[in-house]
């Protein structure tokens, strides 16, 4: 993320990048990957039939893509989709390496204001720990309701 | 009488008479999970309740050895509790931001890339193939590190 640029001169606009938007642009590139795999394992989780019926209605490939095989996939992407959603929060606190202000480095920063107790760490950092938790937790529950309701059952 | 229909030979548990050579289905296991999953899984399904007395364990247990000190736990909960608009509304808010835009973000572009991997034409198919597991389907903390 150091290799990003930090302001971006066009003729005479300067346009300024904040730097938790460099974090995004770092973090979004491993779950572009592996988005790009739940939508290839959807698409392939279709079954074939698909692929064949619309071909014998004269669809063309683009078409039995966005309008036959996609809308199929949609459905089956929310489960995984959320669960990289999950992931990714939980490993937002990883940019404070870098100083952007979030939740770690505010932490730390409070704690120092308060003379560094070390009583200090449980408290806070258990907090934090709390926070991610209550966001996380309810979206898991969530997921493994959808999954059961769009497994396919035998 | 329709119990009869259920019992596919070879594929449910009843035992097809035959002399003739059977090729038997391929066994999944139980629903199709990865193993890597399980832990996850398994901490998904379990009571919620299980969890947060879990979670109150783990964070009581170090309040033991701090009750020696001088500096007590109402002074550090105190100051955590004048803190807390302060982590929360600047802190945690911003977690959320993050999450959010690297969620659009990721999604929009592993949308094409997941799409370039079906492709047919050879270059964009092979880019894209080529791509996520040698740069980007790494753990995120290697990004901070790395990048």
């Amino acid at each position: 993320m150091l290799t990003f640029p930090f302001e971006i001169e066009i003729g005479d606009s300067i346009t300024h990048i904040p730097d938790w938007m460099k974090a995004v642009f770092g973090l979004s590139l491993p779950i572009m990957a592996n988005i790009s795999e739940v939508v290839r394992g959807a698409v392939q989780s279709v079954p074939t039939g698909q692929w064949e019926a619309a071909e014998s209605l004269a669809y063309s490939r683009t078409q039995t893509i966005w309008k036959i095989i996609l809308p199929q996939c949609f459905k089956r992407m929310i489960p995984p989709w959320m669960n990289w959603y999950a992931i990714l929060t939980m490993a937002t606190p990883l940019v404070s390496l870098l100083g952007v202000e979030e939740i770690v480095t505010l932490s730390r920063q409070a704690m120092e204001a308060e003379d560094n107790h070390p009583e200090l760490l449980i408290p806070f950092f258990g907090f934090a720990l709390f926070l991610f938790f209550a966001y996380c937790y309810p979206i898991a529950r969530w997921t493994l309701k959808l999954e059961e309701r769009y497994s396919v059952k035998l | 009488m329709f119990n009869n229909f259920n019992k596919i030979p070879g594929v449910t548990s009843f035992q097809s008479k035959t002399d003739l050579p059977v090729l038997l289905p391929y066994q999944a296991r139980s629903s199709g999970d990865p193993l890597d999953l399980r832990f996850s899984r398994w901490l998904a399904s379990s009571s919620p309740w299980l969890m947060f007395a879990l979670f109150l364990l783990v964070s009581l247990y170090p309040m033991a050895v701090m009750a020696q000190s001088k500096y007590t736990l109402e002074d550090a909960f105190s100051t955590l509790w004048r803190w807390l608009p302060f982590v929360v509304g600047s802190g945690f808010v911003m977690n959320l931001l993050i999450s959010f835009f690297t969620m659009l973000i990721g999604t929009a572009t592993g949308i094409l890339l997941g799409l370039g991997q079906i492709s047919l034409l050879p270059p964009v198919r092979k880019l894209s193939w080529f791509l996520p597991p040698n740069f980007f389907a790494i753990p995120p903390g290697w990004y901070c590190s790395l990048l």
